[in-house]
């Protein structure tokens, strides 16, 4: 090629290419450490009060007791409180040990959605599914922070994540040790204290032991939630994988939203109204758009709640989670009676 | 488009492989047009006002360079300097002259009821504007020839890795590097990687986390004790220089992988033995651009002692301005105004009596020391005003800080989260033992790559690996961006 051209490569002229020796043994050192701690196995890393280890505790604990379940319930700590599971079983007329409360504190949908692949076999036997999503579950705006899709969501689906969280989240994938060493020391010192005290108790749910109503205002609860609220296509399209996963186990996949305390959504609806009405829509449409039943609701008064059910913005005490149940088995009912 | 992005280092794969493979002229095209789409990215519309300024300056440059008499030359720069400063105030202290106005208006019982006009300034404006004036000023004073080829003139204002934060471009030194070919060299690649690196690690690992604890003490200086004000206050300082520092080193890494030479920003400013090598060290296109085109102009200190005082002060006030269109950071200036004033009074006062040459000798190991920890307070002091959004959260740390402290029940005070204490104060410790400690002893900005092998591999996988382990929970934007 002739030195006129466009095209002519001489800047590079007289470069003395040499073996990049400091260059290839730092990121020697730091590829083995990453391919290092990648091939030790998972549960030897994680403590059980991270994403992963209350995974890991649902499965020896829970699912480890159950044959072949016909109602599955996913979710975050939300639906673990507001489902029964025995008292659900008896007003079905199922047996005892036929539905599993499988919400996950903290979870995303994600974490929902990976439990259920990891365990499809067990769990593909379910005839019903219900989801129950918090309305921060289609946002990327709360933090994304110690969630199991650190380390274990797809690499290129990262990429289309918002500018503010797309470079951390895809260095998460990259580079998993920068999830894993900072859980190292928990699962250190939790191998010989279990963190993990809850139990299955003889209603086949996890409760935590009762906490103390808190009568603060709910701005820091709202700020977590809706900060940066957006309704994410990534998000969506992780319900969106699970119920095709469900539906194509031959199971039948229900959406829903619990209603939060009225006077915590009277607050939400003052502050962040909007945010709620786009979040209710694209449920709406998602639901439409797979062809499921979509059981929101708003207010508590709906399924015959009160504020005093509750525990805390969202959390039912066991006198609103027995009233929950017994709603959703009459619902359950009513959609087996549509078909 | 951030440094630490991941856009960016696509952005940056993309334009250096061009690069390679182009000529010369089409390498300062590809470059112009990289540039426009970087600063663009974020909000595009600001790339129309930067090209009108470089066409307009373009131009004039060559007016000033063709005029034939003084005077017309004269015109021409006073033509260049009111269109650059005129819209550098209209986007950027437009909002603060009407708010200062309305409220004097008030004050003095004027009925004032007009909208304060408040407009969004465009990113890096006070950078391009400060290279564009360079760039006429130099063609006035015959230091340079106007360019003829725009290109070579739009990439200099435009260059992407200097566009946002500087270092402020001086076109006497710069301008010939787009003018003739560059060249490339391994040694430029390391150079320029390991300034890079250095860069990043100073702003991940210890500007962010030192930037989230100062946050949290200058948001409410009013809810900290004393000692909570004052590490506050160090995590600012040290924040600010590795911030800027590193924007900086990552940005003379970029341009030194194409072959580029940016000046060097900073040179270990924390170190100096007084507040004139401080601002010999600080932010040196800056300091080095107001003496040039400011502090001489308006006399320098040829006009005797107490203008040479006046000047000083009016220069770091205009510097403090400068920032950003607020009385803290003109009372921020203003301090390093008086500073400067007094040490050169103290100086010039300690040269008559002893000469030069004895008041060195007086410098030893321990005395130099107290003297840089002295002049680190008096800099730190300052940044109170800097780093307070208001005067009244800037009082507020001041009185806590030196004044009696109201007492606060344990609910209201603020404690800084020990973990992120810890983990910040181990990034400086890393920052300044591996990387400005041993550029400040040997004189050598890559000083790193100067030793053994092994001692260098160890440490660039400490550098490294801390960057990557730091966990950044969003992209934080370096501080100077604002301005």
């Amino acid at each position: 090629m002739s030195r006129s051209s466009i095209l002519n490569f001489e800047s590079l002229e007289g470069v003395k290419l040499r073996l990049p020796a400091t260059l290839l043994a730092v990121v020697g050192v730091i590829a083995a450490l990453e391919i290092g701690l990648r091939l030790i196995p998972e549960k030897s890393l994680v403590p059980n009060l991270s994403r992963q280890g209350e995974i890991f505790f649902m499965e020896r604990e829970v699912l480890s007791k159950f044959d072949a379940p016909k109602i599955v319930l996913l979710g975050s700590s939300r639906i673990r409180r507001a489902i029964v599971p025995a008292q659900l079983d008896e007003q079905l007329g199922l047996k005892k040990g036929s539905t599993i409360n499988l919400g996950l504190a903290m979870a995303r949908v994600y974490e929902s959605l990976y439990l259920y692949e990891r365990n499809e076999e067990k769990l593909k036997s379910a005839e019903w599914v219900i989801l129950n999503v918090d309305e921060w579950h289609v946002s990327t705006g709360p933090k994304m922070s110690n969630s199991l899709y650190e380390t274990h969501g797809p690499l290129l689906e990262r990429l289309k994540f918002p500018d503010r969280l797309r470079t951390r989240l895809f260095l998460d994938g990259v580079f998993n040790m920068r999830v894993t060493l900072k859980l190292v020391p928990g699962a250190l010192f939790g191998r010989t204290k279990d963190t993990q005290t809850l139990k299955l108790d003889e209603n086949n749910q996890i409760l935590p032991p009762p906490r103390a109503e808190k009568l603060e205002t709910y701005d820091d609860q709202i700020a977590m939630f809706y900060d940066r609220f957006d309704v994410n296509g990534i998000m969506l399209g992780h319900i969106e994988k699970l119920a095709n996963k469900v539906k194509a186990n031959g199971g039948r996949f229900v959406l829903m939203q619990l209603p939060n305390r009225a006077a915590y959504q009277t607050e939400v609806e003052r502050t962040h109204g909007q945010d709620f009405l786009n979040e209710r829509a694209a449920l709406e449409a998602l639901a439409a758009k797979l062809n499921v039943p979509l059981l929101f609701y708003r207010l508590p008064e709906e399924l015959g709640l009160t504020d005093a059910n509750y525990e805390d913005y969202g959390h039912l005490k066991p006198d609103g989670a027995a009233i929950v149940t017994k709603f959703l088995g009459e619902k359950i009912q009513e959609l087996k009676q549509k078909n | 488009m951030l440094f630490n992005s991941l856009e960016f280092l696509v952005f940056f794969a993309v334009v250096f492989a061009l690069y390679c493979a182009l000529n010369l002229r089409w390498q300062n095209r590809m470059l112009l047009l990289a540039s426009y789409v970087f600063y663009g990215w974020a909000e595009p519309k600001f790339v129309v006002l930067m090209a009108l300024t470089t066409i307009a300056d373009y131009f004039i440059g060559i007016r000033i360079d063709d005029s034939a008499t003084p005077l017309d030359r004269k015109r021409w720069l006073t033509a260049s300097i009111v269109l650059n400063l005129g819209l550098l105030g209209t986007f950027k202290y437009l909002g603060f002259a009407s708010g200062n106005l309305h409220a004097l208006c008030v004050w003095l019982g004027i009925d004032a009821n007009w909208e304060i006009v408040k407009l969004a300034p465009p990113a890096g404006i006070s950078f391009y504007t400060f290279h564009e004036i360079s760039y006429v000023t130099d063609i006035y004073r015959k230091h340079i020839k106007a360019a003829r080829k725009f290109e070579d003139f739009a990439v200099f204002i435009s260059f992407f890795p200097q566009l946002v934060a500087g270092p402020i471009g001086r076109a006497s030194w710069q301008m010939p590097q787009f003018q003739h070919p560059r060249r490339m060299s391994y040694e430029g690649w390391s150079e320029g990687l390991t300034l890079f690196v250095i860069g990043m690690f100073r702003k991940i690992v210890v500007a962010d986390p030192l930037g989230a604890l100062a946050k949290n003490v200058f948001e409410h200086p009013e809810r900290c004790g004393r000692w909570t004000l004052l590490i506050g206050l160090y995590c600012f300082a040290f924040q600010i220089y590795a911030d800027f520092a590193g924007y900086s080193d990552m940005a003379r890494g970029l341009a030194r992988f194409m072959g580029f030479g940016l000046i060097q920003n900073f040179e270990h400013p924390y170190f100096s033995t007084n507040i004139t090598e401080f601002w010999r060290r600080w932010h040196i296109s800056l300091s080095t651009w107001l003496r040039d085109y400011l502090y001489i102009p308006l006399g320098g200190n040829r006009r005797g002692t107490l203008r040479t005082y006046v000047n000083l002060f009016l220069t770091m006030f205009l510097g403090g301005l400068w920032h950003g269109a607020s009385w803290n950071y003109a009372v921020w200036g203003m301090l390093h105004g008086v500073y400067l004033a007094i040490h050169k009074w103290i100086s010039e006062g300690q040269t008559r009596r002893q000469g030069d040459k004895e008041t060195r000798r007086h410098g030893g190991v321990a005395l130099n020391i107290l003297k840089a920890l002295a002049t680190f307070h008096l800099v730190a002091l300052a940044w109170i005003f800097f780093a307070s959004k208001t005067f009244e959260q800037s009082f507020a740390f001041l009185t806590g800080l030196f004044g009696k402290h109201a007492k606060l029940s344990a609910t209201h005070l603020i404690a800084l989260n020990k973990d992120e204490l810890n983990a910040a104060a181990a990034g400086l410790f890393v920052m300044l033992l591996l990387i400005d400690v041993p550029q400040y002893v040997k004189k050598d900005q890559y000083a790193i790559l100067r030793w053994p092998f092994a001692a260098r591999v160890a440490a660039f996988v400490l550098i490294v690996l801390a960057t990557i382990l730091t966990r950044g929970a969003e992209h934080v934007p370096f501080i100077y961006f604002k301005f």
